[in-house]
C-alpha cells in the first residue's frame, strides 16, 4: 500500500457515539484516480466516514490516511488538498456568492478563479446574489464550484446530489467529470441515488450498519453478481447453487441471484428442456439484494 | 485565522449597531421620563438612577449575547462543518472566533455607551458609571467568556435561550417605553409604579417566549428584517418625543382645588403663612386615580406644603410631600424639610422622617441648597425634629428628636447650625452635663442662645464658638429651699436686654430652711408649688421676680410673649383646682414695663385650648372656642365688641401678621380657608384660597 | 448516436458505448477518418466515468476499429470500412443467437422459426405490426 496507489485508506476505523457504532472496523481502500461510490442505507455511517476523513470527527479507534497523510495528525494538510461538498449544507446566507468565493480563495493557495467562474457562468448564477436567496440547486452548484476551485486531489461528495432537481444534478455530475480530467484526481461520492452513481463510479463500497460489507470495482461486481433465470416447464423444482440469494420460486420458473457468477455455473445449471439465462443486474438491484442478505446475516 | 476573524466580524458587526440602538432606547426612555414625570430634582434623581442601572445591566447582556452567538448560532444553522472543513487547524478557527468575539463585544459595548455618555450624563453619574467602568468591562469580559464557553458545549440550548432572552428584554423595554408614552399621553404621572413594571416585563416575557419558541429560528435567519424594524422603532420613538413634550406641557402636575388646610403658621416675621394643603396630582385624573387606589388609599391626596404671602395670598413656594416651608425673618429665603425619598404614596405628611433640608430663594424660585446636614448629629438617626432661623436670618438651626429626660419630655440636647447655603455647619450643644436643657430662646442679635437648665440656671451659649456663660443662678436667691423646678419657658426681649423665665418651683416650707432637702424626705411629700416669672438682665447683673403665686396643678405652657416694643410681657398657663366639677381656667400673667410686679388675669373659657398673640399695641389677644379675649399689660380683661366676639365664633386665631391683622382660619379642616380679620371692625377678608 | 446511455439498463455502460460505436460503424454512420469526441468530452456528454470511456476507446483500438493519433485525438480507423461488413454480420449474429435460444426453449420447430423470420424480413414497414 504505497502512497501513490490509494487516495484513501482506512484500517479498522471505528467510531462510536455512546453505544451506537457508526463505523465498525471499516477498512476501505479508494484507489487513486478512481470515482468511488460509497453506498448504504440511511444511517449506515457514510457521512460519519467522510467527516472522519476531514477530521470533523475524531475516530474512536483505528486509523485512516488520505493521500498518504494521517487524517488526525496532519488534518490541516489533508483539508488543504481535499474538496468537500455535503448534502444540503447550510451556508453563510448573508454572504454574496462573490463574498463566498473570495473568502474561499483566501483560504487556499491553489485557488483558480477561472475554474470557478466557468462553473458559475455556465449555469448563470448572479455573483452579487446572497447565498440565502439562491435555490437549493444553485447553492449546490456554488458548493461544487468552490470545492473544485482549489484543484483538490480528492473530492468528497457526501450525498451531494440528494434533493436536487435534475438540472442541478446534471450540472454537478458534469463538473465532477470535468474535474477528473487531471491526472490522479480521485472522487469519493456517497449517496442514495445509485443509478446516477452507477454512471460515473468505477469502484463501489457498500456500507451497512457501519460495516463495509463489500468493496470492489464496478465491472467486477457486475460480472460477479448476476441474476440467473431458469425456466423449467417440465420440472417442478430445480436445484440451485448454495450461495444463491433472493431466490424466487414459481411453478415453472426459478430466479435467483448469485454472487460468484461464471460461465461454468451457467453451464452446470443448464439442462434439457430448460432455458437458463444470466441477466445483468443494475447496481441498484445488486445493492438491494446484497444489502438485504447481509442485514439478515447480521441478524 | 485572520481570515476567519474577518468573516466573523462581517457576520456579526450588526451587533455593534444593535448595541447602539439599545443605548439609544435607554436614552430615549430617560428623556421620556424626564419630560413627562419629573417634577423636581429628587424625581430626576430617581429617573437617573433607574436608567443608569438599566444601562449598567445592558453591557454584560450584550457581551453574553455576542459570546453565545458566535459558536452557538453557527451550530444552530449548521455552518460549522463548513468552517471546520477549511484548511485551518481547530485552534486557528477558535482563535479567530474568540478574537472576533472580543472585538465585537468591545465595539458593541463602546457604541452602546456612546448615546448615554452624550445625552444622559446625570444618569451615568448617579450610578457612578465611570468609576465602575473597569469593573463593568471586566464583568462583560467574564460574561462573554462564560457564554462563549457554554456555547461550545451546548449550542442549541444556549442559542435559543439567549436569543429568547434578548428578544424578551428588547420587547420588555419597548413595551415599557410605549407604556410610558401612553401614560404621558393620558397624563398618568406616577409611571414608576412597581406593578406597571411587572406588567410590562410579564408582557415582554410572554411575547418573547412565544416568538422564541415557535418562530425563533425564523427570526434568527431573517436578520435582514431585524435592522429595518429596529430603525423603524428608533425613528418612531425619536419622532414621538417632541409630540409628547408638546402634549404633556399642558398637563403637568396641576393641583385640584384646595381640599383641606392644615397647620397654618405664621412665618417670615409675620409676612407669610405656611400650611399643608391637599389636592390631587392632576385635575382631570382624579377618577382614574381613585379607580386605581380606591381600596388601598381612600384618602390619598398628594400633600402640598405651601407658603403664602399674607397680604396677597399668593403662593410664594409650593413643595410636594415636604414639611411646610419656614421663611427667614426677611422673607427672602425658605427652608424646607423633607424625607430622603420622593414618596409618591405618602399617606400622612408626618409619617416620613425628615432628613433632607432644602433652602430656596423664594423670589427666583431657585434651589440654593439641598442636602442632609443632619448627618452631623452625633446621636439619633439623623432625623430632624425642628428647624428654625436665627433672628438675624444668618443661620438655620436644626435639632434632632425630642429627648426624654428624667422628669418628662425635655428639649433637644444639641443643635446643628448652618448657613443658608449649607456651609459652616457646626453642632452647638444645648446640654450642660449633668444638667439637661429645659427651655431656650435666641438672643435677638443672633450671636448666641439662652438656655434654661433643669436646675433653673440660665446659660448663654455663643453660637460662634459654643462657649457657655452662666447668666443667672436660678431662683435660689428667692426660694432658697426650692428642691424641684419645672421650667416653663424662656424668652428674650426684643431689644435683647432682658430674658424672661417662667417656671414652677416646689419648696418645703418651715423648719427645714437653709438645708438641702432630699426628695425622699417625708416632708417632701407635701411640696408647695409656686409659679414664678423672673426677668433677668442679659449681662446677668440683676434679676427681678415679677410674679410669684402658689399654683397647685398649674399646667405650664411655652407661651411666654413679649410685646413687639418690649414694653409688655405675658405668660399663659393653665390651672386646675383639682375639683372635678370645676372647669379648668387659664391664667394670664401680665407685666408692663416699669412695674415691679406682674398682674394675673384669670379666664375660664369653655375649653382650655387657646391661641394667643400679642397685638401691635401691646395687648394680648386670646382666642378659644367661640370666644375671644383681650388682656391689657396691666392684667385687665377688656370687654370686646360683640361684632368681634361674633367673628371669633367661627374663626380660630393663627397669629398676628406684620400688618397687625389677625390671621384666622376656620375651626373645621374641610373646606377650610385662611382669612385676615381687622381687629377694630371684626371684618374678615379671605386670603386663601 | 453517442448522445445518451441508459443507466437503468442492466447492460453495463461500457458495453452500451461499445455497442453504439460498433453499430455506428456497421450502419455507416461512422466513416473511416471521422473524429470521435475526446474521452473527456464524451464522458461529459454522456455523464459517465471517463475511465469507462477511456477503456472503450482502448478496447476498440485494440480491436482495430479506432486509432489514436497523437496530439489530435481518436479517429475511426481506415480498416473500419473493411471491418464494417464483418461488424454487421456480428451484430445480426448476436441477435439471432438470442432468438435461437428462445426458439429452442419454446419448442418451436425450425421450419416455424424460419417462416417467422421470413415474415419479419418482409414486414419491415414500421407501424404495421408491433414487435413487442
Amino acid at each position: 500500500m504505497s502512497e501513490n496507489e490509494y487516495a484513501i485508506t482506512s484500517a479498522s476505523l471505528t467510531k462510536r457515539f455512546g453505544r451506537l457504532r457508526a463505523l465498525d472496523a471499516v477498512s476501505a481502500r479508494v484507489p487513486r484516480g478512481s470515482i468511488y461510490g460509497l453506498m448504504g442505507p440511511n444511517g449506515a455511517g457514510k457521512t460519519t466516514f467522510v467527516r472522519v476523513l476531514l477530521n470533523l470527527i475524531n475516530p474512536t479507534s483505528g486509523s485512516a490516511q488520505v493521500l498518504g497523510l494521517d487524517v488526525v495528525r496532519e488534518s490541516v494538510a489533508v483539508r488543504r488538498r481535499v474538496g468537500h461538498v455535503a448534502a444540503l449544507q447550510p451556508l453563510w446566507d448573508w454572504m454574496t456568492v462573490r463574498d463566498y468565493t473570495d473568502f474561499m480563495a483566501g483560504c487556499y493557495p491553489t485557488w483558480r478563479p477561472e475554474a470557478v467562474s466557468k462553473v458559475l457562468d455556465r449555469i448563470g448564477i448572479d455573483t452579487q446574489a446572497k447565498l440565502g436567496e439562491l435555490s437549493r440547486g444553485q447553492r449546490a452548484i456554488v458548493s461544487i464550484a468552490v470545492a473544485i476551485g482549489h484543484e483538490p486531489d480528492l473530492l468528497l461528495l457526501d450525498e451531494a446530489l440528494t434533493g436536487l432537481d435534475p438540472i442541478a444534478r446534471r450540472e454537478i455530475l458534469r463538473n465532477v467529470i470535468d474535474a477528473m480530467q487531471a491526472e490522479g484526481r480521485t472522487v469519493l461520492i456517497t449517496g442514495q441515488d445509485i443509478a446516477d452513481m452507477e454512471r460515473i463510479c468505477d469502484h463501489v463500497g457498500f456500507l451497512v450498519k457501519g460495516r463495509l460489507v463489500l468493496e470492489s470495482t464496478l465491472d467486477d461486481l457486475k460480472a460477479r453478481v448476476k441474476r440467473i433465470r431458469i425456466e423449467h416447464p417440465s420440472e417442478p423444482e430445480v436445484q440451485i447453487p448454495g450461495g444463491a440469494i433472493q431466490v424466487e420460486r414459481s411453478p415453472r420458473e426459478t430466479v435467483f441471484t448469485v454472487e460468484d457468477f461464471s460461465s461454468q455455473l451457467l453451464d452446470s445449471l443448464d439442462g434439457p428442456q430448460r432455458r437458463v439465462a444470466a441477466e445483468d443486474l443494475a447496481l441498484e438491484d445488486i445493492f438491494i439484494d446484497l444489502a438485504q442478505s447481509h442485514m439478515e446475516a447480521a441478524r | 485565522m485572520k481570515h476567519v476573524f474577518t468573516k466573523e466580524w462581517r457576520q456579526g458587526h450588526l451587533i455593534a449597531l444593535f448595541g447602539l440602538l439599545m443605548g439609544g432606547l435607554i436614552t430615549a426612555l430617560w428623556g421620556l421620563l424626564t419630560i413627562a414625570w419629573v417634577e423636581d430634582w429628587r424625581d430626576q434623581e430617581a429617573v437617573n438612577g433607574f436608567c443608569g442601572v438599566i444601562y449598567v445591566l445592558l453591557l454584560p447582556v450584550l457581551a453574553g449575547y455576542v459570546g453565545a452567538g458566535l459558536v452557538a448560532s453557527e451550530t444552530e444553522r449548521g455552518t460549522l462543518p463548513l468552517l471546520l472543513g477549511l484548511p485551518f487547524s481547530r485552534r486557528q478557527v477558535w482563535l479567530g472566533k474568540f478574537l472576533a468575539g472580543i472585538a465585537l463585544t468591545g465595539s458593541a459595548v463602546v457604541l452602546a455607551v456612546v448615546p448615554g455618555a452624550i445625552a444622559i450624563r446625570p444618569a451615568f453619574e448617579e450610578v457612578h458609571f465611570w468609576e465602575i467602568l473597569p469593573d463593568l468591562a471586566f464583568g462583560s469580559l467574564l460574561i462573554f467568556a462564560i457564554s462563549f464557553f457554554w456555547s461550545t458545549r451546548c449550542a442549541t440550548i444556549i442559542s435559543a435561550f439567549l436569543n429568547t432572552t434578548l428578544l424578551t428584554i428588547g420587547i420588555a423595554l419597548f413595551v415599557l417605553v410605549w407604556m410610558a408614552l401612553l401614560g404621558t399621553l393620558i397624563g398618568y404621572g406616577p409611571l414608576l409604579d412597581g406593578e406597571i413594571w411587572a406588567l410590562a416585563v410579564c408582557i415582554g416575557l410572554v411575547v418573547g417566549s412565544y416568538f422564541g419558541f415557535s418562530r425563533g429560528d425564523v427570526l434568527l435567519s431573517q436578520r435582514r428584517r431585524l435592522l429595518p424594524l429596529a430603525v423603524a422603532v428608533a425613528t418612531f420613538l425619536m419622532l414621538s418625543l417632541p409630540i409628547i413634550a408638546l402634549v404633556r406641557w399642558d398637563t403637568r402636575y396641576e393641583r385640584a382645588e384646595v381640599v383641606e388646610i392644615k397647620r397654618p403658621e405664621l412665618t417670615g416675621g409675620g409676612s407669610a403663612i405656611s400650611l399643608y394643603t391637599r389636592g390631587s396630582p392632576v385635575r382631570f385624573l382624579r377618577e382614574v386615580e381613585n379607580k386605581w387606589f380606591a381600596d388601598d388609599f381612600p384618602d390619598y391626596r398628594a400633600n402640598y406644603a405651601v407658603c403664602l404671602d399674607v397680604s396677597s395670598g399668593k403662593e410664594l413656594l409650593t413643595r410636594r410631600e415636604t414639611r411646610p416651608p419656614v421663611l427667614s425673618p426677611d422673607g427672602k429665603l425658605a427652608a424646607v424639610l423633607r424625607g430622603p425619598q420622593p414618596l409618591i404614596w405618602a399617606g400622612h405628611f408626618d409619617s416620613f422622617p425628615a432628613t433632607v433640608v432644602e433652602v430656596w430663594d423664594v423670589a427666583n424660585q431657585r434651589l440654593l441648597y439641598g442636602g442632609t446636614p443632619s448627618e452631623g448629629f452625633a446621636t439619633g438617626q439623623g432625623e430632624i425634629g425642628w428647624m428654625g432661623w436665627s433672628p438675624d436670618g444668618q443661620w438655620i438651626a436644626l435639632a434632632g428628636d425630642l429627648r426624654y429626660h428624667r422628669y418628662g419630655p425635655g428639649i433637644f440636647d444639641q443643635m446643628l447650625l448652618m448657613r443658608p447655603d449649607g456651609s459652616q455647619a457646626r453642632v452647638i450643644p444645648l446640654e450642660d452635663p449633668p444638667h439637661a436643657p429645659r427651655a431656650w430662646d435666641w438672643a435677638p442679635d443672633g450671636k448666641s442662645i439662652y438656655v434654661v437648665r433643669e436646675d433653673g440656671v440660665l446659660i448663654r451659649r455663643s453660637l460662634l464658638d459654643g462657649t457657655a456663660d452662666t447668666i443667672w443662678e436660678g431662683p435660689a436667691e428667692h426660694i432658697p429651699y426650692a428642691y424641684r423646678i419645672e421650667v416653663g419657658a424662656a424668652a428674650a426681649s426684643p431689644d435683647g436686654q432682658w430674658i424672661a423665665v417662667a417656671m414652677k418651683v416646689y419648696y418645703v416650707p418651715g423648719s427645714f430652711r437653709g438645708r438641702t432637702i432630699v426628695a425622699s424626705h417625708p416632708s417632701a411629700q407635701y411640696p408647695k408649688p409656686l409659679l414664678l416669672v423672673y426677668l433677668v438682665s442679659a449681662d446677668g447683673s440683676t434679676s427681678q421676680l415679677l410674679f410669684k403665686e402658689p399654683a397647685e396643678r398649674a399646667i405650664l405652657q411655652s407661651d411666654l410673649l413679649w410685646s413687639p416694643r418690649g414694653d409688655a410681657l405675658y405668660y399663659i398657663a393653665g390651672a386646675h383646682s383639682g375639683r372635678p366639677s370645676e372647669r379648668e381656667s387659664v391664667w394670664v400673667v401680665a407685666w408692663t414695663k416699669g412695674s415691679d410686679r406682674a398682674s394675673l388675669a384669670t379666664l375660664s373659657p369653655s375649653t382650655p385650648l387657646v391661641q394667643t398673640a400679642v397685638l401691635p399695641d401691646g395687648h394680648l389677644l386670646l382666642s378659644a372656642w367661640q370666644r375671644a379675649y383681650i388682656v391689657t399689660p396691666k392684667g385687665r380683661l377688656v370687654t370686646t365688641s360683640s361684632k368681634f366676639t361674633d367673628a371669633f365664633k367661627n374663626w380660630r386665631l393663627v397669629g398676628i401678621d406684620a400688618r397687625g391683622r389677625a390671621i384666622v382660619t376656620r375651626w373645621r379642616q374641610r373646606d377650610n380657608e385662611i382669612a385676615a380679620m381687622d381687629l377694630s371692625s371684626g371684618e374678615v377678608t379671605a386670603i386663601y384660597p | 448516436m453517442l448522445d445518451s446511455i441508459d443507466p437503468k439498463a442492466s447492460t453495463p455502460i461500457y458495453r452500451q458505448i461499445i455497442h453504439q460505436i460498433r453499430r455506428g460503424v456497421a450502419a455507416g454512420l461512422l466513416a473511416a477518418g471521422d473524429r470521435l469526441p475526446s474521452v473527456r468530452e464524451l464522458a461529459a456528454r454522456l455523464l459517465v466515468n471517463p475511465n469507462t470511456v477511456a477503456r472503450v476507446y482502448r478496447d476498440l483500438e485494440r480491436d482495430g476499429l479506432l486509432e489514436t493519433r497523437r496530439g489530435q485525438g481518436t479517429f475511426v480507423s481506415s480498416e473500419a470500412e473493411a471491418m464494417a461488413e464483418s461488424e454487421r454480420c456480428h451484430l445480426i449474429a448476436d441477435q439471432l443467437r438470442v432468438v435461437a435460444r428462445d426458439v429452442r426453449a419454446f419448442g418451436l420447430s425450425e421450419e416455424a422459426a424460419l417462416t417467422l423470420f421470413r415474415d419479419a424480413l418482409t414486414d419491415e414497414k414500421p407501424g404495421r405490426k408491433d414487435r413487442r
